[in-house]
C-alpha cells in the first residue's frame, strides 16, 4: 500500500473530531500499519489526552516544522499498541506558527516514514483548517445528525472539493437510532443527500465514548461497546474491506450490541 | 454514491464578444500556473487585443493566489481583463475590494449591445453551503442549492433539484422576475425587493414552486 495521509475535519466544533482520530489510529495500528495520529489543532491540543499520552510529550509539531528537532524525535510511541505514534499539536502556539508550505514538507516526511497518517484538523474553515488539509490525500468528514454540522460540513466538503482531496467521506457520529425512528432526529438518508458524499461509517452515541476519552483510552483498544465496533468498521473500510453498516436500531432497542445486517436506510 | 470529478484542464472558450479563460476549480492552486502559461502561450495570436473572461469557478481565493495571478498572468502576457468570475463568497469580496469588475461582463460588444440580453447562465452542480453564484441574467441550476448557499440575479432563477439556500431573482429591480424550484425548501425567498420567509410547517415545503410579484405582495404556486 502506498503511504496515505488523511485529514479528519468538519467544519463545526465538538462533534467528534479528535475521538474518531485517536479510534481510527488505534484501529489502524492494530491492523498492523505503522499509524502516526497528529494533531493539527496548534494551541488547543487534545488528541494526546484522548490518546492518553499526554504524560509523555517532549517535542510538538512546531518543534518539528521549526527545526528545532526531529521528527522521529518528536513521535510518541504509544506502549499499549504496536506500530502507534503521536505527533502533539504545541499548546503555548497559535495557528499562525505554521505555514502551509511547511506542512507540506511535514506531510512529505510523515509519507516516508508510515502507512497511514491521520491528521486531526481544528474546527473552523480558516488557516488552521487548510494547515491540517494541505498535505493531506483524502479526507474524512465528521458530523452529528444536527442541521448545523451538517451545513457546517457541506461547507467543508465544498473547501476539500475544491482543494481536490480525493475521496472525501463521512462519519456520521453520535446517531441515536431511537429518535431517529420517532422522528426526532435526521435520519441517515437525509444527511447523504444533502451531502452527497460517500458514507464510511455510523456511529452510535453510546456512553462508552464519553468514558474512554476522559480515561485517555480509546474504544478501539479493546472495548466491547457498539460504539468501539463502529469505530473498527471504519478503520476497516479505509483499509479497503467491505463491511455491511451495523445494524444500531436492533442493539439500541435490546441495549446491547446488535447483528450484522445491511440496513439504516441506505 | 460516487462523486463525479471532472477532468480538469485551463481551457479558452469563445463568448459573445469576448474569450472566457476558465481555471476548473478542481486544479489545485500550485498547478494553475503551469496550466495557465501554457494555454496563454499557445493562444497568445487570439488573446492579443482582445478581451477575456477569467473564469475562476468555485476556488477559494487567497490574496497571494490574486496577486500572483495579477503578476505572472495578467500583465506578465499583456492581458484585457473584462471581468472576474468566482463563486467563492470571500474570493469575490477580495476582488471587490481591489476595485476589480466580478461577475458576468456587464456590457457585451457594442455591436450586439441591443441585439440580445444577456445570456442564460447554466450551472449543472450542486452549490455547497458558502459558495455564491451572481449573474446579471437568467440563472439555471441543475443540481441542489444547499442551506448557506445564494443565488443572486438580475432575472430569473430555476433550481432543477432541491432548494435550500438563499435566492434572491430580479436583484437589480426587475419584478417580473421569477424564482422556480423543483422542490422547495428555502427559508427565505427574494424578488426585487420583496422578500418572503418560509419554515417547514409552510405548504410549499417540499413541492415544486413558482414565485413571482403581483402587486405589492410576493405569490407562490404550486406547480403540478
Amino acid at each position: 500500500m502506498d503511504p496515505r495521509i488523511i485529514v479528519v475535519t468538519s467544519g463545526k466544533g465538538g462533534v467528534g473530531k479528535t475521538t474518531t482520530t485517536a479510534n481510527l489510529a488505534v484501529a489502524l495500528a492494530k491492523a498492523g500499519y505503522k499509524t502516526a495520529a497528529v494533531d493539527g489543532d496548534i494551541g488547543l491540543r487534545n488528541l494526546d489526552v484522548v490518546l492518553g499520552l499526554e504524560n509523555r510529550i517532549v517535542f510538538n509539531l512546531v518543534d518539528v516544522v521549526e527545526g528545532a528537532c526531529k521528527l522521529q524525535k518528536a513521535m510518541v510511541r504509544d506502549k499499549r499498541v504496536e506500530n502507534l505514534f503521536l505527533l502533539p499539536a504545541a499548546q503555548t502556539r497559535t495557528k499562525d506558527a505554521v505555514s502551509s508550505d511547511q506542512m507540506l514538507k511535514l506531510c512529505d516526511e510523515l509519507r516516508e516514514n508510515f502507512d497511514i497518517t491521520l491528521i486531526d484538523s481544528p474546527a473552523g474553515i480558516e488557516q488552521g483548517f487548510r494547515n491540517a488539509a494541505v498535505g493531506a490525500d483524502e479526507a474524512i468528514v465528521v458530523t452529528t445528525p444536527e442541521v448545523s454540522a451538517v451545513r457546517d460540513a457541506d461547507r467543508i466538503i465544498g473547501m476539500l472539493e475544491s482543494m481536490s482531496k480525493s475521496p472525501i467521506r463521512l462519519v456520521l457520529n453520535r446517531l441515536r437510532p431511537a429518535m431517529v425512528k420517532s422522528g426526532d432526529m435526521i435520519d441517515v438518508k437525509d444527511v447523504l443527500d444533502i451531502l452527497a458524499i460517500d458514507l464510511i461509517g455510523v456511529i452510535p452515541d453510546d456512553t462508552a465514548v464519553v468514558i474512554s476519552t476522559n480515561k485517555g483510552e480509546p474504544l478501539t483498544l479493546g472495548d466491547e461497546s457498539i460504539a468501539a465496533r463502529a469505530f473498527s468498521n471504519v478503520a476497516r473500510r479505509i483499509l479497503g474491506e467491505e463491511i455491511p453498516l451495523l445494524d444500531l436500531e436492533s442493539s439500541d432497542q435490546k441495549g446491547f450490541f446488535g447483528f450484522l445486517r445491511k440496513a439504516l436506510g441506505l | 454514491m460516487e462523486v463525479e470529478r471532472e477532468k480538469a484542464a485551463v481551457t479558452l472558450k469563445g463568448g459573445a464578444g469576448h474569450l472566457r479563460l476558465v481555471v476548473p476549480e478542481g486544479i489545485p492552486d500550485p498547478d494553475v500556473w503551469p496550466g495557465l502559461e501554457k494555454t496563454v502561450e499557445e493562444a497568445h495570436h487570439l488573446l492579443e487585443g482582445g478581451q477575456i473572461v477569467l473564469d475562476l469557478q468555485g476556488r477559494p481565493l487567497s490574496r497571494d493566489f490574486i496577486r500572483r495571478m495579477l503578476t505572472d498572468v495578467i500583465w506578465n502576457h499583456g492581458l484585457k481583463v473584462l471581468s472576474w468570475i468566482s463563486f467563492d463568497n470571500e474570493g469575490q469580496t477580495l476582488l471587490r475590494g481591489a476595485g476589480l469588475q466580478v461577475g458576468e461582463p456587464l456590457a457585451p460588444a457594442p455591436e450586439i449591445r441591443h441585439a440580445r440580453s444577456f445570456q442564460t447562465l447554466l450551472l449543472e452542480r450542486s452549490l455547497r453551503s458558502g459558495q455564491k453564484v451572481e449573474h446579471p441574467g437568467d440563472v439555471f441550476i441543475v443540481g441542489q442549492v444547499n442551506d448557506g448557499a445564494e443565488v443572486v440575479s438580475a432575472g430569473n432563477i430555476v433550481v432543477w433539484g432541491r432548494l435550500q439556500g438563499l435566492v434572491h431573482a430580479g436583484a437589480e429591480g426587475n419584478i417580473s422576475s421569477r424564482v422556480i424550484a423543483k422542490s422547495f425548501e428555502a427559508t427565505q425567498v427574494r424578488i426585487g425587493r420583496l422578500f418572503s420567509t418560509f419554515d417547514s410547517a409552510s405548504p410549499w415545503y417540499g413541492k415544486s414552486v413558482l414565485f413571482a410579484v403581483e402587486g405589492d405582495a410576493l405569490i407562490a404556486k404550486e406547480l403540478p
